[in-house]
């Protein structure tokens, strides 16, 4: 990074700190990160830290990696060692010598089922105590926020909805960044006029693009569907490939079209006209309305997951991503020293990477941390519908739902709403305070 | 004109989940019609081939295909498989077939569910569906347009500090999350039993031979929630805006000059800010109808309106595929009227602005 940029972000920040709803948002959303990536201490079922028969155990952290971790004890009545699944084994049932529950001793999908069919928050809770009787909980097990019809706690899905949400705003975001900046950057660089091929190695191309396709996409249909089917991942990794494949084959033919260079007709340059093609495809994916695109797309698979719901927000905020840095490029491109860098022959690749991208930037970091906000709020009305999540994913959406039921039960609304609305008004602050950040003058 | 284009690629993208979805259409329709009956399994196979003839789903997919040479005839060599085989067919393929059924007969084919045409189902949810996004957006502007305007003329005094925060609030509510609210809050006999919780008329009471007015008294009460979680959004929205606008028209000179003329404030402001601010408001028309629209699938499945939202979410949770189709196309095509309608308003408010080429 150059000095001068360096400057510029250090002058956004400051501009930034003034407003003090902006900062504090900053620290909160550094909050709900911590928070989402503590969550599996800050609430879980089995301790952090335990002494069972003479020996320590550290369940909650033992089984972070290994869910079914087995430990065997010593029975000291029957000498006979005894195995100790601790990811099933009831901790509250044992008598433990020494223990530290995580705060909220209750993990997000725990059925408490002494406790089910939407226990208020501070009403009378039951508890299960060693001796197998039932007696009012004691105050570190109760539910403090409620439980909801199958008897899961309210707080500890809060504190793991946390994590998933904040995944839904970021790695979205990551996704529509990437498309929407490469799509963007390519349109509002290169322009209409910016692209010049041989007319030969254009018409060649156009059969290239289709052998580009056949290749890329039919030949491979079957690798295709087979790594979509086997996991998300692995399928946007072959779908790569095989764009990258696609773009390699079009690319061939268009050099094989040099040698028509001494010929005529085929010799002359033209233009591609890359910025109206991309900004009209920006233009038509706009007028979709996104919810409904997703909700229609989701019944298509009949196996939820997560990650689709992602990848899908991530693809469809692309366009608008796609459209800011565009018009950055449009002004930036025309300015003096992006002039005088061409002049000095630097190549357009480094041009668009080094010099101009930084500064083309600033406009989508506030429509990302916009984004963001409203790909929290995508998610969570689709798993509020039960569409696109799992249903044993416990999210701040799907546990609103649960007041569909029954309209009494105010805690399954009230406590994962304020979650909701606070991470959405962190990310709109953040936005906001970036957008005045970057802009001093505007007085709005 | 982007008009024909995006309505296109909306009706392809329909189109494909069309083809792609999961399960044979021929055999969920005999299902619809016939059941699982003993006196069919006979000849079922039969009646199957025959309702996949008569509803064209035997012919080629699309105007051509692209396809390798391998997957026509299978014993054939490796390098088969990387030879391409083009086919055209012409006018004869499903894709021709659904669109003019859909656009010379308005035939989006026959709900796996209800075994009716479903152009019938959404004829008879569709009025709801516009009656109340036409009236939230009517209501979201009626509401916006003043507080935007008060916000601008008292720029950084109370009421604009008051109003911003507020509609930042509302900003970042979930519609969802009002809607529950509001239902456990207002419509639930242990808080406030205020308005009736569900559907949109009482099905004992109603009476399909009332006046009019009377049945719009009968509505007002059930419609009361739901127009307030369609409209809170849009008026949020709206008022920035507005505010936006008509700050920007404050700092012009000729408003200098009115107020150096002694024209009051009112004045300037409705005769002046207002309607020069009114260009750019005409524009977000095309963001608030969709929004009214797309907020129809939560609210209308949550307060069980009647309306193409949750005709929509009851078909996703049925795999009604047909009826999900017809819907996304239908919401396509009015999110993209909106636009239009934008387009041209905007034209008319400001004379500048011309779409033709110049």
């Amino acid at each position: 990074m150059n000095k001068d940029l360096h400057k510029l972000y250090a002058f956004v920040w400051m501009q930034f700190r003034k407003s003090k709803p902006a900062l504090y948002a900053v620290y909160f959303l550094a909050a709900i990160i911590f928070l989402g990536l503590v969550s599996n201490f800050v609430a879980n079922r089995q301790p952090l830290y335990a002494k069972y028969r003479g020996r320590n155990f550290f369940p909650a952290f033992q089984t972070l990696f290994h869910k079914t971790l087995t430990d065997s004890t010593l029975n000291p009545d029957t000498h006979k060692y005894e195995p100790l699944q601790f990811d099933i084994t009831d901790w509250r049932q044992l008598s433990l010598d020494k223990v530290i529950w995580a705060p909220i001793p209750y993990s997000a999908s725990q059925h408490d089922k002494y406790n089910a069919d939407f226990v208020a928050p501070g009403t009378l809770q039951h508890y299960k105590n060693q001796d197998g009787a039932m007696v009012t909980s004691p105050y570190i097990f109760r539910h403090h926020l409620g439980t909801d019809r199958i008897g899961e706690d309210v707080a500890s899905g809060l504190i793991h909805g946390a994590g998933i949400a904040l995944c839904v705003g970021l790695f979205s975001m990551a996704i529509a960044a990437v498309l929407g900046i490469l799509s963007g950057t390519t349109a509002g660089f290169f322009g209409d006029y910016g692209i010049r091929v041989l007319r030969g190695s254009f018409l060649l191309g156009i059969p290239g693009l289709f052998f580009g396709i056949f290749y890329g996409f039919i030949v491979r249909a079957d690798v295709l569907k087979h790594a979509f089917e086997q996991d998300l991942i692995t399928g946007i990794f072959q779908a790569t490939c095989s764009i990258i494949m696609m773009i390699m084959i079009t690319l061939l033919f268009g050099y094989a079209g040099l040698m028509f260079k001494k010929s005529g007709y085929l010799s002359k340059k033209i233009f591609i006209p890359v910025d109206i093609i991309i900004s009209k495809l920006i233009e038509i994916f706009d007028a979709i309305p996104p919810l409904i695109f997703i909700i229609t797309i989701s019944a298509l698979f009949i196996d939820k997951s997560l990650s689709l719901v992602i990848v899908i927000i991530g693809v469809l905020s692309a366009p608008q991503i796609a459209r800011l840095t565009r018009a950055e490029f449009i002004r930036i491109r025309h300015l003096d020293y992006v002039q005088s860098a061409k002049a000095l022959g630097i190549t357009d690749l480094r041009i668009i990477f080094v010099h101009i991208l930084p500064n083309a930037l600033a406009p989508v970091f506030v429509a990302l941390a916009f984004g963001a906000a409203s790909a929290i709020i995508a998610e969570s009305s689709l798993s509020f519908l039960g569409i696109g999540v799992p249903a044993d994913t416990v999210t701040w959406g799907s546990m609103i739902s649960a007041t569909r039921d029954n309209f009494d039960a105010w805690w399954m609304v009230v406590f994962p709403g304020i979650a909701i609305f606070i991470t959405v008004t962190v990310f709109n602050l953040i936005g906001e305070g970036l957008r005045k950040a970057l802009n001093p003058r505007s007085r709005y | 004109m982007l008009f024909i284009p995006a309505m296109i690629v909306i009706t392809l993208i329909a189109f494909i989940i069309n083809v792609e979805a999961p399960g044979d259409p021929a055999e969920r329709l005999v299902n619809a019609s016939i059941g699982n009956s003993e006196t069919y399994k006979v000849n079922r196979q039969q009646i199957i081939n025959q309702k996949r003839k008569e509803s064209g789903l035997d012919l080629p997919v699309f105007y051509f295909s692209i396809n390798t040479l391998s997957s026509s005839n299978t014993e054939s060599p490796a390098w088969y498989k990387y030879v391409p085989d083009i086919h055209f067919y012409g006018t004869h393929n499903q894709y021709h077939r659904w669109l003019s059924a859909i656009v010379l007969h308005g035939d989006f084919g026959t709900s796996y569910d209800t075994r009716m045409p479903v152009i019938n189902e959404i004829i008879t949810h569709l009025p709801w569906t516009l009656i109340l996004s036409l009236l939230s957006t009517l209501l979201a502007f009626g509401i916006s347009i003043p507080i935007g305007m008060y916000a601008a003329q008292k720029r950084g005094k109370m009421f604009d500090r008051i109003s911003a925060t507020g509609l930042f609030i509302l900003f970042s509510l979930p519609n969802f999350f009002v809607a529950s609210m509001l239902l456990v809050f207002f419509a639930n006999p242990r808080f406030f039993g205020w308005f009736p919780e569900s559907g949109v008329q009482d099905a004992v009471l109603f009476d399909q031979t009332w006046p009019f007015w009377v049945k719009l008294v009968h509505w007002a009460p059930y419609l009361v929630l739901p127009l307030i979680t369609y409209t809170y959004s849009s008026i949020a929205f709206l008022s920035r805006q507005m505010r936006a606008g008509a700050i920007e028209i404050f700092d012009q000179d000729y408003i200098t000059t009115a107020r150096a003329k002694g024209l009051g404030e009112t004045t300037i402001l409705w005769k002046h800010v207002f309607r020069n601010s009114l260009a750019p408001i005409i524009t977000t028309f095309a963001h608030v109808f969709p929004i009214a629209v797309t907020g129809s699938i939560i609210i209308e499945s949550l307060f069980s309106i009647p309306g193409m939202g949750r005709e929509i979410y009851q078909a996703v949770l049925n795999y009604d595929y047909p009826v999900i189709v017809a819907i996304f196309t239908i919401i396509g095509f009015l999110t993209l009227t909106g636009y239009l309608v934008s387009d041209i308003l905007y034209a008319m408010a400001d004379p500048r602005i011309s779409y033709s080429k110049k």
